[in-house]
């Protein structure tokens, strides 16, 4: 049985689930203090925005693979984020696969995801590298937009940032994928499609959690 | 065979041309007769009235052509879609209507009967209709298959404070049923203050509830099963809205409130009942305060137009709706890394071609802002409208933690 001496003397384990207790250090504060001072929309928009802001950046603090270059909350929160994972490149002109050890994610979650599902394309563009070769991922040539990454044909309403970004880890590394041409819940490269088809031995890119050490 | 006209670009509202005035003699309607307790001067005041109907299916179509009929000054109607074979058990409309925009359809039978109405289609989705649009109107009855639109047609009501109906039918229990939201002030009720479990399920799955259910759905949305009810029950949803939209705009009678109104064919009995405001509701219940402004929008800066609407200079979070137009931070092009363009961009306006490479600039998705604050903005907060790409505006919604205007030129601009 536990006393309160015991849970004051054992280090706090923090998980997707207890994002909110993480305290944050002086650098995410910082970060969260000037999203705030920029925060506009109604008050309920607003709570809800900065709670989503202070997950992300607990979940920078905490993951070991996340790190928050720039947000902003003028409308719903925007974040450019660089992702530690593996990331498999296959630039216009070559035929060989790269695995890069990460890349440049730009977060978009906009306000009417509160209270309305978005398609699975609406959060998340591949800022850096370009020509990153999965399925879910727009060629180059196909989309001269940034690299959005569709994460299935939509999201509830509501969907959390911190969710997004562990279906981001799991759509990049390919612990989940979704390669089936005839199903058109993601496909947006029909080649890559079909080549990770045929090198279904190489899925997925690595089996480590999103939380290192978890 | 006639080949369809392929339409591209965003939808526009169009204002369907009626007869000259010279021609128009004759084919007034006649009012309906005088009212117990008033002459028939009071219809007369239908005349200065607008009314905005979001879906022209099989209830919202009928409750246009009542308003119509009853001498209604202005009617705009909006429905993206068109008429399918399976129409043809609930709408008023021939074999030959199959396929035409059902707005522009029911716009130009409206027209036919009320030739002195002034009425406007616009064939696309409400999301995308300038709020502008509904600045002037009096009331708008929705009646759309879907509860996103729903959701978008309560919203604005409750941002310009503009009374709304919502007819419906429920074909298994022959129920028609009538809301009605006075939008008095932010404490009233709203349609999705009445929302449930089932109601966020099914926004969730984006269910549609159309006449063919499952068979007219493409594959990304779910379809409810298909909800073709009897013709006589929607035309009684339609006719119980218009009854109740007069009501409210003569006015006459006991003055409304927030109520619904059920009515069962099994037992022939209605039911008016009150409906409230939900703490829990998703819509955000604040009112615009309204502003207009003598000279056109684009000759001042959003600076300016802060000060005047606020009295106060735009803070950090002060942000800013310029119509339906997009801030653009950055646009792709040919030339290896992205451009920046820092600019609005209409909707359906020209594209702009990169000064280096020639070819055309796509604004990327992640550098562009519906709604950009004041610190995105930065220094472009102080240069006119005209010079940040926009020639005619018209409307901007300022808002900051406190307070959200929407600020109108006293004459309409089109943009």
């Amino acid at each position: 049985m536990s006393t309160p001496q015991d849970s004051q003397v054992r280090p706090l384990t923090f998980t997707f689930a207890n994002l909110h207790e993480v305290p944050l250090d002086p650098l995410h504060q910082g970060i969260l203090a000037s999203a705030q001072a920029e925060c506009g929309g109604p008050a309920a928009v607003r709570r809800r925005v900065l709670a989503e802001t202070r997950d992300l950046l607990a979940l920078a603090q905490i993951s070991g693979r996340l790190d928050v270059a720039w947000v902003n909350c003028a409308s719903g929160l925007r974040a450019k984020v660089h992702l530690e994972a593996p990331v498999p490149c296959m630039p216009e002109g070559s035929a060989v696969l790269q695995i890069l050890p990460g890349c440049v994610l730009g977060l978009m979650w906009p306000e009417e995801a509160i209270f309305r599902p978005q398609a699975g394309y609406a959060f998340v563009w591949i800022l850096h590298p370009r020509g990153v070769w999965l399925s879910n991922v727009a060629s180059e040539g196909q989309a001269r937009d940034c690299q959005p990454l569709c994460l299935g044909p939509s999201l509830p309403a509501g969907t959390p940032v911190k969710e997004i970004l562990a279906l981001t880890y799991a759509a990049l590394t390919q612990q989940i994928s979704q390669f089936n041409l005839f199903d058109f819940a993601g496909v947006l490269n029909p080649c890559a499609a079909a080549w990770w088809q045929e090198h279904a031995d190489r899925i997925p890119l690595t089996r480590e959690p999103f939380l290192k050490g978890s | 065979m006639k080949k369809p006209r392929i339409e591209t670009g965003p939808a526009r509202l169009i204002e369907l041309k009626g007869l000259a005035a010279a021609d128009q003699q004759g084919w007034e309607l006649p009012p309906p007769v005088p009212l117990v307790g008033s002459d028939v001067s009071t219809w007369g005041r239908l005349r200065e009235k607008s009314v905005l109907v979001v879906g022209c299916g099989s209830v919202g179509g009928p409750v246009a052509d009542g308003f119509a009929r009853a001498g209604i000054g202005g009617l705009t109607l909006v429905d993206p879609k068109r008429y399918k074979p399976a129409s043809l058990a609930t709408h008023s409309v021939s074999r030959a209507a199959i396929g035409r925009c059902k707005a522009l359809t029911v716009g130009i039978a409206c027209k036919d009967a009320n030739r002195s109405s002034r009425v406007s289609v616009f064939a696309g989705p409400l999301q995308e209709l300038e709020l502008a649009a509904m600045a002037a109107i009096d009331l708008v009855v929705m009646a759309p298959d879907n509860l996103p639109a729903e959701m978008e047609a309560a919203q604005r009501c409750l941002w310009l404070g503009v009374p709304l109906i919502q007819a419906s039918v429920h074909g298994p229990t022959l129920t028609a049923q009538v809301r009605f939201f006075r939008n008095a002030d932010t404490a009233g009720a709203c349609p999705a203050c009445g929302y449930g479990r089932a109601e966020r399920e099914m926004l969730n799955r984006q269910t549609r509830f159309s006449c063919e259910g499952a068979a007219e759905t493409g594959v990304a949305a779910v379809s409810a099963p298909r909800t073709n009810s009897l013709q006589a029950l929607c035309a009684t949803a339609a006719s119980l809205a218009v009854i109740c939209g007069i009501r409210f705009l003569l006015p006459i009678g006991k003055p409304l409130t927030d109520s619904l109104i059920h009515y069962c064919g099994f037992t022939q009995q209605t039911v008016v009942s009150p409906l409230s405001h939900s703490a829990a509701c998703p819509l955000d219940h604040s009112r615009f305060e309204r502003i207009t402004n003598d000279g056109p929008l684009a000759k001042l800066s959003l600076a300016q137009l802060t000060r005047e609407a606020t009295g106060l200079p735009a803070a950090p979070g002060t942000r800013f709706r310029v119509g339906r137009a997009q801030w653009i931070e950055m646009a792709a092009c040919s030339c290896p890394q992205p451009q920046v363009v820092r600019r609005f961009v209409s909707p359906g306006s020209r594209a702009r071609k990169c000064e280096r490479c020639g070819s055309v600039l796509t604004p990327l998705s992640f550098y562009s802002y519906e709604r950009p604050n004041a610190s995105i903005l930065g220094s472009a907060l102080d240069q006119p409208l005209a010079r940040l790409g926009l020639n005619g505006v018209a409307s901007v919604v300022i808002r900051t933690n406190d307070q959200a205007v929407f600020v109108q030129p006293a004459t309409p601009q089109r943009t």
